[in-house]
């Protein structure tokens, strides 16, 4: 049975910044200052007009590919992970996979799963490489979540950033890889985290344009994107502590095996939170969020290749991967580095709008 | 288990409010200065001092009163 292995890892986020500064001419000093010392985003990286999260998913992926001189023909799978696509039809993948130089053979397909899109779509590849179905893919997690917020959104807009990343997976000896996966849902939460015109349930009229501002000041229609904060903090803090042990469990690993716990990066608060009911120790912490935002689907995986730019992945590391979100729902992976480790794409991790046809 | 004045005196102390402002039909986003990052801080300071809200409820939290009925310690 193949068995898949993370070989390369590379992410973008857009080259606009969206500061503090700007966000107190929109929302008044005390309030974004209140937010930002529980959230640690210091700024954002957002699309401007004209840019989509599958321009930052083509950056990221044609940079990797370049860096690495991976011929595209050999890519068998191209995963595409997204709530934030191109069109509602087609599916992204298929827009990147043109856009991309992808061979007719390889399987293109997305998958919406929000913030805990990492797990999922390696999951998900994992089992075409156990199904013979792949020797080498490529997933992307991709999101822009600044296009679909009401700017008056005090809570959204001040934690969301926008990035993409791509990952490459290869086939590898059963002991590194991708050693193991818990994914889970707790589908009571779905409303807390909804845009509910968005589909076919509720149909854009007039009525889902109407701006409704809730008890905290923010302003949002039923075409944006709306969290309930409280309910998703508490299952943030409550869940994915207990299913982590779970998975630690079920794959027969402990803290100290591991090298590198990743998590979600919604907020630094959050993050402490989860961190300390774990007892996993600073030095197997990591935060990339303070620069960029929270990045949905892509934020994990954007971690952990920051991790890897920063030198924080050793060769023959073991890193738990745990993300949640939307659904409410979570997904955690084992992953050992192979022996070689994850060496760090020279390239930029910045896009700027130039041609939204020719981006690279 | 703790008193409902325990409560009392830790959300005073959270929300840096005269405990005699929390009566149980006082509505939190009324209180001078609350919002949303506060709300959360009081989430994790009850937790601390053994209150169990279930998420349920943490969804739809609004008056001091309501944090008075959940399970402790």
């Amino acid at each position: 049975m193949l068995h898949a292995a993370l070989t390369a890892i590379h992410h973008v986020v857009p080259a606009r910044r969206l500061t503090a500064a700007e966000l107190e001419a929109r929302f008044g000093a005390k309030s974004v200052q209140s937010i930002t010392s529980l959230s640690g985003i210091r700024e954002r990286r957002i699309v401007e007009p004209g840019m989509t999260a599958s321009d930052l998913a083509f950056a990221a992926a044609d940079r990797l590919l370049e860096a690495r001189g991976i011929p595209r023909p050999s890519l068998d799978v191209l995963v595409v992970t997204t709530q934030t696509g191109d069109y509602q039809i087609p599916g992204t993948a298929y827009v990147l996979h043109e856009r991309l130089g992808l061979s007719p053979h390889c399987a293109a397909f997305d998958l919406a799963q929000g913030c805990s899109a990492f797990p999922y779509s390696l999951a998900v590849a994992q089992g075409l490489f156990a199904a013979g179905l792949a020797r080498r893919a490529l997933v992307l997690n991709a999101d822009a979540v600044s296009s679909i917020l009401h700017p008056q959104d005090r809570t959204l807009v001040t934690l969301h950033g926008d990035g993409a990343t791509a990952t490459l997976l290869e086939t590898a000896t059963a002991n590194e890889g991708l050693l193991g996966f818990h994914l889970g849902t707790d589908s009571s939460g779905w409303r807390y985290l909804c845009m509910p015109a968005s589909g076919a349930r509720q149909p854009r009229d007039e009525s889902t344009r109407r701006e409704i501002t809730d008890e905290f000041g923010n302003v949002r229609t039923a075409e944006h994107f709306q969290m309930n904060g409280q309910a998703v903090f508490h299952f943030a803090i409550h869940k994915i502590p207990e299913v982590v042990g779970e998975a630690l469990g079920k794959f027969g690993v402990s803290l100290a095996d591991l090298d590198l716990v990743i998590l979600h990066q919604a907020n630094r608060f959050m993050i402490q939170q989860i961190y300390k009911k774990l007892g996993v120790p600073a030095e197997k912490q990591f935060f990339y969020l303070e620069d960029v935002g929270n990045l949905s689907g892509a934020a994990t995986p954007a971690a952990l290749s920051e991790a890897v730019r920063q030198g924080r992945v050793r060769p023959g590391a073991l890193i738990l991967l745990v993300s949640f979100g939307v659904g409410l729902s979570w997904g955690i992976a084992l992953v050992r580095v192979g022996p070689h480790g994850l060496v760090p794409i020279s390239a930029s991790t910045e896009l700027t709008l130039v041609n939204p046809n020719s981006q690279s | 288990m703790i008193s409902d004045e325990s409560i009392r005196q830790a959300v005073a102390r959270e929300l840096k409010v005269p405990p005699s402002l929390l009566l149980p039909e006082t509505v939190l986003h009324s209180l001078p200065g609350f919002d949303s990052v506060q709300l959360l801080m009081l989430m994790v300071a009850l937790e601390e001092i053994g209150v169990k809200i279930p998420t349920t409820e943490a969804a739809n939290l609004r008056t001091f009163g309501e944090l008075l009925v959940f399970e402790r310690k």
